[in-house]
């Protein structure tokens, strides 16, 4: 199956006061068409980082892509002029805070009717009535009546309700979802990620999730990403992801979590703090945080390689992968 | 009995309209308003009640003191300047000039400012450098000299003195919109927009005008007054309008050589203009308080 997107040995870096960040460094993975990939990864890790360089907004002039290629449906992303004629009809994304990724000086249901306006060329009574379906499908209570209503006006959930149905407007084949429920309540929460994945089941269309919430995608996602300083440590489909988890930090990261029901234990944080960027420890990158490291793990960057006994699709990036499967479980 | 009314009455006023009574700066914006608005209406229909004719000459009453009765029976409430014409109908006349003046350099430093902060600070880069250190330039040259420099090469009109009081004010709005353009640029709705696919002119348009507005119009507010003076100092030096539309400079300048036996040809405009000026300072502070406090040092 040929991928719908595909980021080959991604690399942007930022250029400091304290010097030049490799946000990301060499992160490479695919999106099938009509699948769900979660991106996950803590803070610093570079997650959003690759979701603006899929979409072409890099904060420039700090950011800067400086290698590897992203393509979609078989075009060169990184190529100028391309991004901005799929960007909105075929690659769309959703972000972290609905309230400031909405224009406040407009009226929601000419924001959403824009879409169909600008590049559909819609009169504006077609735009406002593709606008109310849309937000009577992204379940919006009472819709007709919140069409005039401006950004400000909705709550959190309702908000990020009307971001998805931007998105979704011109029914894009790719969503990149950037930690679409970070800034929600926790039961607003399992209601946006229901509402995406049902359009998602209903569009047919691939979707990224970025977040740092393993609860969040456990449902959606059918195969995860997992990055760790700017690079990716483990991928995999979700379940033998969570269940085998063959590099140290993903162990790690399902150690942390409470389990409803289950013994009450004290919860096992991983040891020491994100590495600092600007000053990346030689060798892999979890090394200083990792029970397993030894001179290996300092001299040589460790690449992502299928487990032993393990499916294939299923990869982490470490040297001692049988050490973490044994002792994990 | 009638303290026991008025109580009854603010504790069943509407709370909205409390609040409204409490927000910054209503009793200024409101007086500022009031004597902007009497401004306006005697600069648009003074002029058609007293008639000002500027090549008129009335020797019998020359330089009579405010409060007279002038040969021909009509009354001058501020008296009559040097040619024996009433200085009230030229007052009214300059109100005309001054603020049609006023308004038309603001409209154009504004957009000139408005359009070279905006690419400023939306695009950076090379781009930014260069056009602010074209405003600093233009910060650190003198504007007068470069009124006398246009007034030479064109001529004294009313014209010349919008290009030349617009082309010394477009930076106070360039920075103000470069500023906001900046601020707004790396906001999320912006990339947001951007990601469903909007160009850079509609970025610009419907993302970061928006945004210049409200400061913009404090701005505009508080340099008008400024604008309004620059324009009665440039007349008042034989730069500005020329003598056949009197404006505030003008007559303040005629009336220099009577100080001493007729004061008022002088001191009339020159309170007039004082009173307008600091009204629309009063006015341009309290709607800077009230819509966008972050601007206060300016």
């Amino acid at each position: 199956m040929s991928a719908l997107l595909s980021v080959r040995d991604l690399r942007v870096e930022f250029a400091t006061s304290a010097g030049t960040v490799t946000a990301v460094d060499g992160a490479s993975f695919e999106v099938a068409p009509g699948e769900t990939v979660a991106l996950l990864g803590e803070s610093g890790s570079g997650k959003s980082v690759t979701a603006q360089a899929v979409m072409g907004i890099v904060p420039k002039p700090a950011g800067r892509i400086t290698d590897g290629s992203i393509e979609y449906d078989g075009r060169d992303l990184l190529a100028p002029g391309t991004a901005k004629g799929l960007r909105g009809r075929e690659i769309a994304m959703v972000f972290q805070d609905p309230l400031s990724s909405l224009n406040p000086v407009f009226r929601v249901g000419a924001q959403i009717g824009e879409m169909f306006r600008r590049h559909r060329g819609a009169s504006r009574k077609e735009a406002r009535a593709a606008a109310l379906e849309l937000m009577q499908r992204v379940g919006i209570p009472a819709a007709s009546k919140r069409l005039d209503d401006y950004p400000h006006q909705f709550s959190g959930g309702m908000r990020q309700r009307v971001m998805i149905a931007m998105a979704l407007a011109l029914s894009p084949r790719l969503l990149i979802a950037d930690e679409p429920t970070t800034a929600l309540d926790v039961t607003v929460q399992a209601q946006i990620m229901d509402l995406l994945s049902r359009l998602q089941a209903e569009e047919g269309m691939s979707l990224v999730l970025i977040t740092h919430d393993l609860g969040v995608v456990a449902d959606v996602a059918d195969r995860v990403v997992l990055m760790y300083a700017g690079r990716v440590v483990e991928t995999g489909p979700i379940r033998e992801v969570y269940e085998h988890s063959g590099h140290p930090y993903t162990a790690g990261l399902m150690g942390s979590v409470p389990i409803l029901g289950g013994a009450r234990e004290r919860l096992t944080p991983i040891q020491g703090a994100p590495p600092d960027l600007l000053d990346l420890p030689s060798g892999c990158s979890f090394r200083p945080r990792c029970r397993y490291a030894d001179t290996l793990c300092a001299e040589q960057e460790p690449v992502l390689l299928a487990l032993p006994g393990r499916p294939d699709p299923h990869r982490a990036a470490c040297h001692h992968p049988e050490g973490v499967l044994s002792d994990a479980h | 009995m009638t303290e026991v009314a008025v109580d009854v009455r603010t504790a069943t006023l509407p709370i909205a309209r409390r609040r409204r009574r409490a927000r910054a700066g209503s009793a200024r914006i409101r007086f500022g308003f009031a004597v902007i608005s009497v401004y306006v209406v005697a600069a648009i229909f003074g002029p058609w009640l007293v008639r000002y004719n500027p090549v008129d000459t009335r020797t019998a009453d020359r330089l009579r003191p405010p409060f007279s009765r002038l040969s021909d029976g009509s009354f001058a409430i501020f008296g009559t300047d040097q040619v024996g014409q009433d200085l009230l109908a030229q007052m009214l006349q300059g109100a005309r000039i001054s603020i049609a003046v006023g308004l038309a350099t603001l409209v154009l430093a504004g957009t000139i400012g408005v359009t070279i902060g905006l690419a400023a600070g939306y695009f950076g880069g090379w781009l930014d450098g260069v056009l602010m250190r074209l405003a600093d330039i233009q910060l650190a040259f003198p504007s007068i000299l470069l009124a006398i420099f246009i007034a030479a090469l064109l001529g004294p009109s009313v014209v010349n003195v919008v290009i030349v009081l617009a082309v010394s004010n477009w930076v106070t709005f360039a920075r103000v919109a470069r500023g906001q353009a900046l601020s707004t640029r790396r906001r999320e709705f912006v990339d947001a927009s951007r990601t469903l696919g909007a160009g850079t002119w509609r970025l610009i348009s419907c993302c970061v005008l928006p945004a210049c507005v409200a400061p913009v119009l404090v701005v505009a507010t508080v340099e008008i007054g400024h604008v309004i003076l620059a324009e009665a100092s440039l007349s008042f030096l034989g730069l500005g309008t020329p003598a056949s539309t009197p404006s505030w400079g003008v007559t303040i300048a005629n009336g220099r050589n009577y100080l001493a036996d007729a004061w008022w040809i002088s001191t009339v405009p020159g309170i007039a203009l004082a009173f307008l000026v600091v009204s629309l300072g009063v006015l341009g502070d309290a709607l800077r308080d009230r819509y966008d406090p972050r601007l206060r040092s300016l």
